[in-house]
């Protein structure tokens, strides 16, 4: 039950990080893909059914946390208290900055805005990358389960660590490029003319990056956390989660290349979700690795609830993602193919 | 329009109600709100996130009242 429950937590996590993903990479490459008012608001179409919606699933995957593994919750939330308030800042920041922009036609407002939008956008991304490296890594923890990271000790991996080192600012930057490919393929996807002839170049230019760090990243968390390698030894079948991103990120290429960007962005979601799989994989039956002395390290059977209450969060759990899916099957049929063309006196 | 401000006296006064009226009850009977504040986030760490808070909404509440003040000044669209 617990096992089934760290799956269900990773899987809200993924369906967060693929949705959300393309309004944030679409965000990072907002200022630089769109000149000119048309093209910043072509861009800001782009995500504009969407973007209020995917980022509710941030509130599942932390709420089906709270519920499933309630210790962990509580340690994390306050050992990463700092850097979860400046998230959620950063996410006020970004939802004003979308909400704001068209109200007031002004050349201060607008760029205003938009400058906050890229920038809470790129924010966000790296801080999401350094979440997940703090999280694969391990943090000091105490003989209770808890601990309070400062932001950086000495930018090493073990013993008394920081929010920041060297692993966790490249887990960062690895994701801020692997969102950047994969807002711009979705802004490639759902747009026309100068947009879209500029995320595609972006996407092209950042698949190469996404690439190199996602070798370097691979190496150092092997090299980091042998939790890692061990579980992959151990479960062979789990192979298959980096095999899916293997494949996909080559399938993105090849797509993008082909100038299909449907079928691009959807194996961008799919190199995404093997990933996340795959830290999840590796991180069984951790849940927050211990940076210092390994059995101090909180697992699934430390933190979770008791079994009657994730048998009720079961039958709750189970009806609500389903009528939430079905909503966003429905929002983007809806809005279906629907491409957002320049104005016409551009064309 | 002299009744522009109640709703957000009224829901203001319900919230405050509820918070105030709670207390010294993080969960009545089971918990107390001091035994429930996490002992690894400081003083400094609370604070920091509260004038963090008290700033953006600020910000916010200054950024609102622009706005409206400039949608009411524009007047309804003419039909």
């Amino acid at each position: 039950m617990e096992t089934l429950w760290f799956c269900l937590v990773a899987v809200a996590l993924a369906a967060y990080v693929v949705l959300d993903g393309f309004d944030l990479g679409a965000g990072i490459i907002h200022l630089g893909v769109a000149r000119n008012d048309e093209e910043r608001k072509q861009v800001l179409a782009a995500i504009g059914p969407y973007w209020d919606g995917n980022e509710v699933w941030l509130l599942a995957a932390g709420g089906t946390l709270f519920m499933a593994f309630p210790s962990l919750y509580s340690s994390a939330f306050s050992g990463f208290y700092l850097p979860l308030m400046m998230v959620l800042w950063l996410l006020m920041l970004r939802g004003i900055a979308i909400e704001f922009r068209g109200h007031i036609d002004s050349p201060v407002w607008k760029p205003l805005w938009d400058v906050v939008f890229t920038g809470a956008s790129a924010l966000l991304a790296i801080f999401f990358g350094a979440a997940l490296g703090n999280v694969v890594r391990g943090v000091s923890l105490n003989a209770k389960g808890e601990f309070f990271l400062p932001l950086w000790t000495n930018f090493g991996v073990k013993g008394e660590v920081g929010i920041l080192d060297w692993y966790t600012i490249t887990v960062g930057l690895l994701a801020y490029v692997t969102l950047t490919q994969h807002g711009a393929l979705w802004v490639a996807w759902k747009t026309q003319g100068e947009v879209q002839r500029r995320s595609r170049r972006v996407a092209r230019i950042a698949w190469w990056t996404v690439v190199a760090l996602t070798i370097l990243t691979t190496a150092m968390t092997l090299n980091i956390q042998p939790q890692v390698g061990a579980n992959l030894r151990l479960h062979l079948w789990g192979s298959i989660f980096p095999i899916i991103s293997v494949v996909s990120l080559v399938g993105t290429w090849i797509f993008l290349r082909r100038s299909q960007d449907l079928r691009a962005f959807l194996c961008s979601c799919g190199f995404i979700a093997g990933m996340l799989a795959s830290a999840a994989l590796g991180l069984y039956p951790y849940v927050l690795p211990s940076s210092g002395d390994p059995s101090l390290g909180l697992t699934i059977e430390r933190t979770a609830a008791g079994p009657y209450g994730l048998r009720m969060g079961l039958m709750w759990w189970i009806p609500g993602v389903l009528l939430a899916a079905g909503y966003f099957v429905f929002l983007y049929r809806h809005f279906g193919v629907a491409r957002f063309s320049p104005p016409r006196d551009e064309a | 329009m002299l009744s522009l401000p109640f709703p957000y006296i009224a829901t203001t006064a319900g919230w405050i109600t509820a918070e105030v009226g709670r207390q010294p009850w993080l969960i009545y009977g089971l918990m107390r709100t001091d035994q429930g504040a996490s002992m690894n986030v400081s003083a400094g760490n609370a604070l920091f996130s509260l004038i963090g808070f008290m700033g953006m909404y600020t910000l916010l509440s200054v950024l609102f009242l622009f706005l409206v003040g400039r949608e009411i000044a524009h007047g309804p669209e003419a039909e």
